[in-house]
C-alpha cells in the first residue's frame, strides 16, 4: 500500500502539489489525468524523489519515503521503476546494457562500472526483451530504435529492477497510436501477470478510460476526481480539461 | 490559404497590436544593449592593446631593423652543403650525413621526448578525465566540490609548463621526470576544463533514467555520461598529445629531458648548424604526428555518426 498524506510541493510561489492525500492499493492500475501544469509530473516525480516534496508524507509499507537517504533511497527508486515520456535511455549504449541498467542498484559499484553482469541477469534481460518482441535488437544502439521500441526497452529496464510499482510519466505522449497501444498493452500485461502497481500520467482520456480501473483527476495541484472511469461525467471532464474538451 | 494579414487578424480583437508593440520595444532594447556591449568591447580592446604594446615596448621600426639581424643569424646556422657531395659519407664536409652527423643520438633523444609526451598525456589525461566530472556544473556531486575543482583546473592550466619544469628541475634534479610532471599538470588543467565544458552540453535524460533505476553517482557517470562523451575525450586527448610533443621538446631547454637539452648545448657551443638540424627533425616529427593524429581524430568523430 502506497499512502500519500497532504503531499505539497512548492516551486517559488506556485503550488505544483497542494496537499495531495491518496491511498493506492497493491496491484492497482491508476491513471492520472489533468491539464498541462496540473501537477501530474510533479506527483509522479515526488513519489520516487526525483523531485523533493516541500511537506507531507509518503508511506510505503513500513517505509517513510521522505526520510530515506543514500542506499535506502536508491533501493526505493529501484522498487518504484520510472517510465519517462522521452524514454531516457542511454542512446549510445546497446539495448541490452540499457536493460541491465535496471540491475545497477542490486550490484556493487565496481563490478557494474565494468559492465560485469551475471549470466542470470543477462538471460533475464534477453528473455524480457523477447517478451516485448525486441530480442533481435539486443545488441543494437538504443538510439537507432523507434520511439515505441525504445519505450518497451524502458519497460524491460523497469522490470529488471524487480519493482513493486511502476511510475509512468506520459509514456505514450510522443508515440503514434499503434506504438501507444503496444506500450500500454505492455504496461497492462505487467500489471496483470506480475501484479505490479502502475501509476500512469496520461493526456488522452480515451486511453485512460480503456486501460485504468481507477482515475485520478488533478487541477492546479489538487486532486479533484478519484474513482472508476464510469464516474467521470461530462461536468467533471469539463472541469479537469476545461476548454481542451470543447475544442476536441 | 491564410495570408499573413489573416494571421494577424485572427490573433484577437486588437489584432495583436499590443503584443507586437511590446515585442518591438523589447527588440529595440536588446539591440541597444548589444551595440553598447559591442562598442564598449571595441574601445576596451583598443585601450588594452595599446597599453600592452606600450608596456612591451613594441616598436615597429625596431622590429623591421631586426629582420636583417635575424637573416644573419639564420645565415650563420645554415649548414655547409654541396650538391655534388650530398650523398657522401659523414666524414665528407658538405654531405647531408656530415650535417646530421649525430642523428642516431638525436633520434633517440627525440624518441625520449615522444615518450615523455605520451606519458604526460596519459597521466594528465587520466587526472583530467576524473576531475572533469566533478567540475561540470550539471553533474558534479555538489556545488562546492565543482567550484573547487574548477578553480584548481584553471590554476593548473595557467601554469606555463616550461616554468613548472624549471622549478621541478631545481627540486628533483635534471631529467625527464621533471618534464613529464610539468606537462602532465598543465594537461590536467587544460583537458579537464575542456572536458567539463563538454559534459555541460550533454543530454541529461539518460542520467535521470539511471538515477530513477536506483543508480548512484558513479553509475550515472558510467552509463549516462560516458557513452556520450568518450569520442570527444579521445579526440581531445590526441590533440593534447600533439601539443605535448612540442612541449616535451621545449622543456628540455631547462634541463627536463628529451631533445631540447641537446638544442641548448648546440646553441651554447655556437654550433648553429647542429641547432638547425635538430630543429628540422623536431618540425618534421611534429608534422608527421599532426597528420596521423588528425586522421585518427576524424575517424573518432566520424564513428559517432
Ligand atoms: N523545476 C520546476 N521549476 C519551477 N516550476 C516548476 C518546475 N517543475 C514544474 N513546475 C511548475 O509546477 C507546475 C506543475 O508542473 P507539472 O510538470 O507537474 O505539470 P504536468 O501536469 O505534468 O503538466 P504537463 O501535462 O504539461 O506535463 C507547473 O505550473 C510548472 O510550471
Ligand atoms: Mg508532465
Amino acid at each position: 500500500m502506497l499512502k500519500l498524506i497532504e503531499l505539497t510541493k512548492v516551486f517559488g510561489t506556485r503550488r505544483a502539489l497542494d496537499s495531495v492525500t491518496l491511498d493506492i492499493a497493491d496491484g492497482e492500475f491508476v491513471g492520472i489525468i489533468g491539464r498541462s501544469g496540473a501537477g501530474k509530473s510533479t506527483l509522479i516525480r515526488s513519489i520516487n524523489r526525483l523531485a523533493e516534496p516541500t511537506s507531507g508524507k509518503i508511506i510505503f509499507g513500513d517505509r517513510n519515503i521522505l526520510a530515506l537517504k543514500g542506499k535506502a533511497l536508491r533501493q526505493w527508486r529501484a522498487d518504484c521503476a520510472m517510465i519517462f515520456q522521452q524514454f531516457n535511455l542511454s542512446g549510445r549504449l546497446d539495448v541490452l546494457t540499457n536493460v541491465l541498467i535496471g540491475r545497477l542498484q542490486k550490484r556493487g559499484t565496481l563490478p557494474s562500472l565494468f559492465k560485469l553482469f551475471s549470466e542470470q541477469e543477462r538471460a533475464a534481460a534477453v528473455a524480457t526483451l523477447a517478451r516485448f518482441d525486441l530480442a533481435d535488437a539486443a545488441l543494437q544502439r538504443a538510439e537507432l530504435l523507434s520511439g515505441g521500441q525504445q519505450q518497451r526497452v524502458a519497460i524491460a529496464r523497469a522490470l529488471m529492477q524487480e519493482p513493486k510499482l511502476i511510475l509512468a510519466d506520459e509514456p505514450i505522449a510522443s508515440l503514434d497510436p499503434q506504438n501507444s497501444e503496444a506500450v500500454m498493452d505492455a504496461l497492462a500485461a505487467v500489471n496483470q501477470s506480475e501484479g505490479i502497481t502502475v501509476l500512469c500520467n496520461l493526456h488522452d482520456l480515451d486511453i485512460a478510460e480503456h486501460y485504468c480501473r481507477r482515475i485520478i483527476g488533478m487541477e492546479k495541484g489538487k486532486v479533484v476526481f478519484d474513482g472508476p472511469p464510469s464516474g467521470l461525467d461530462r461536468a467533471t471532464k469539463q472541469r479537469i480539461y476545461g476548454q481542451d474538451l470543447k475544442a476536441a | 490559404m491564410a495570408t499573413l494579414s489573416d494571421l494577424v487578424a485572427a490573433s484577437g480583437p486588437d489584432h495583436g497590436r499590443g503584443a507586437i508593440a511590446a515585442f518591438e520595444a523589447d527588440r529595440a532594447s536588446h539591440a541597444r544593449r548589444w551595440w553598447l556591449f559591442f562598442g564598449l568591447g571595441t574601445v576596451l580592446f583598443i585601450v588594452a592593446f595599446s597599453a600592452a604594446a606600450y608596456i612591451a615596448d613594441f616598436d615597429l621600426g625596431r622590429l623591421l631593423l631586426g629582420f636583417p639581424q635575424m637573416a644573419e643569424f639564420l645565415g650563420r646556422s645554415l649548414p655547409h652543403l654541396e650538391w655534388a657531395k650530398l650523398g657522401d659519407a659523414k666524414t665528407v664536409d658538405g654531405s647531408l650525413a656530415y650535417w646530421f652527423y649525430a642523428w642516431p643520438k638525436w633520434l633517440s633523444l627525440l624518441w625520449e621526448s615522444i615518450e615523455m609526451a605520451i606519458l604526460a598525456t596519459a597521466l594528465g589525461g587520466a587526472a583530467a578525465f576524473l576531475l572533469s566530472f566533478v567540475a561540470a556544473r550539471n553533474i558534479g556531486p555538489n556545488r562546492w566540490a565543482s567550484m573547487f575543482v574548477r578553480r584548481l583546473l584553471e590554476f593548473l592550466r595557467t601554469l606555463p609548463d616550461i616554468i613548472v619544469a624549471l622549478v621541478f628541475v631545481q627540486a628533483f634534479g635534471p631529467g625527464a621526470a621533471a618534464g613529464v610532471l610539468a606537462i602532465a599538470l598543465h594537461t590536467t588543467g587544460a583537458l579537464g576544463k575542456l572536458m567539463s565544458e563538454v559534459h555541460e552540453n550533454i543530454d541529461m535524460k539518460p542520467l535521470e533514467g539511471v538515477r530513477a533505476s536506483g543508480g548512484n553517482w558513479f553509475h550515472m557517470i558510467r552509463f549516462g555520461v560516458m557513452p556520450q562523451i568518450m569520442p570527444n575525450f579521445f579526440s581531445y586527448a590526441l590533440l593534447r598529445l600533439e601539443i605535448n610533443i612540442a612541449a616535451a621538446a621545449a622543456v628540455g631547454y631547462v634541463g627536463a629531458g628529451g631533445i631540447g637539452q641537446e638544442l641548448v648545448i648546440a646553441i651554447e657551443n655556437l654550433r648553429f648548424d647542429d641547432a638547425l638540424a635538430i630543429i628540422t627533425m623536431v618540425i618534421a616529427l611534429i608534422f608527421v604526428i599532426d597528420l596521423t593524429s588528425e586522421r585518427i581524430r576524424h575517424s573518432f568523430i566520424g564513428a559517432r555518426r
